[in-house]
């Protein structure tokens, strides 16, 4: 009987207890990504940054749109940034094909400014491009 | 009579203007752990560690907008020894810091005795704004 109550304490504290506060903001994982993950992310950057054709705003974060051709590296970025710059949420959207848009939501609690930080490599040369016109 | 309340008028106003003004400005952070360290042990005020790095965009936040924050900063002046760490280069030297101070997510702001900054020492971990940066210190001093 003991053994029951004690475990269904556990139990219920387990439920009861949220996220750490610390989970809740905006952070960057230390022990999220290998060597391999950091040199991966490195490359993609700007293969990304070039794809990339518009940003708009979302209340809460940003939407980037890119050329659907990097579908598969879009996906393989998504993993890796998702290891480390928590808590957010990414969706990976492709509309029809052929020519509809691919779309990554990023999107966070009281984290807009943070992503928008965050993911300022990528918008390296749609940035440059909106400077010309 | 007159003159005198004038005079002791004047010499009160005096008094008050004589008073240091609250410093203002950016934050003083120390590099330099050891003498940090020496610093909090002859003042007695702990040790506030910030934990960043350059390829973080959360500590580059907490640098715009809450170290940037004047009431952050006269808190931080009249009651800490700042000190930060810098974990932008991935090595030996970094990792040994990670380990010492038992971090797992920047930014991380801890309050330290000069004696003692380990992973059991009261932090603060991810983005918080002004105000709950100021929470923090508060706490942090009325219940070391």
């Amino acid at each position: 009987m003991k053994l029951l109550v004690t475990t269904l304490c556990v139990l219920l504290s387990a439920l009861m207890s949220g996220p750490s506060e610390a989970e809740t903001r905006p952070h960057c994982n230390l022990a999220a990504l290998t060597a391999a993950d950091k040199a991966r992310d490195r490359e993609l950057i700007p293969v990304l940054a070039a794809a990339l054709q518009e940003r708009k705003d979302l209340p809460d974060g940003y939407a980037y749109r890119f050329d659907q051709r990097v579908l598969k590296l879009l996906g393989e970025w998504v993993e890796i940034e998702a290891k480390c710059c928590q808590p957010l949420t990414y969706e990976v959207a492709l509309e029809p094909q052929p020519g509809g848009g691919l779309w990554v939501r990023i999107t966070g609690r009281d984290a807009k400014e943070f992503i928008g930080l965050e993911f300022a490599p990528l918008m390296v040369k749609l940035a440059a491009k909106d400077a010309q016109k | 009579m007159r003159l005198a309340v004038t005079l002791l008028a004047l010499l009160g106003a005096g008094g008050f203007a004589a008073q240091p003004a609250p410093a203002s400005g950016a934050i003083s952070w120390r590099t330099d752990e050891p003498g940090a360290r020496a610093e909090s042990e002859r003042t007695g005020r702990p040790l506030l560690v910030d934990a960043w790095a350059d390829w973080c965009a959360a500590c580059k936040l907490l640098e715009r907008n809450t170290w940037a924050d004047p009431r952050v900063q006269r808190e931080i002046r009249a009651h800490f020894v700042p000190l930060r760490i810098d974990l932008s280069e991935e090595g030996p030297a970094s990792e040994a810091r990670i380990k010492t101070f038992g971090l797992v997510a920047l930014p991380a702001v801890l309050v330290c005795s000069p004696r003692s900054c380990d992973a059991s020492t009261r932090r603060s971990v991810g983005y918080v704004n002004a105000a709950e940066m100021l929470d923090f210190l508060r706490r942090s001093q009325t219940n070391p």
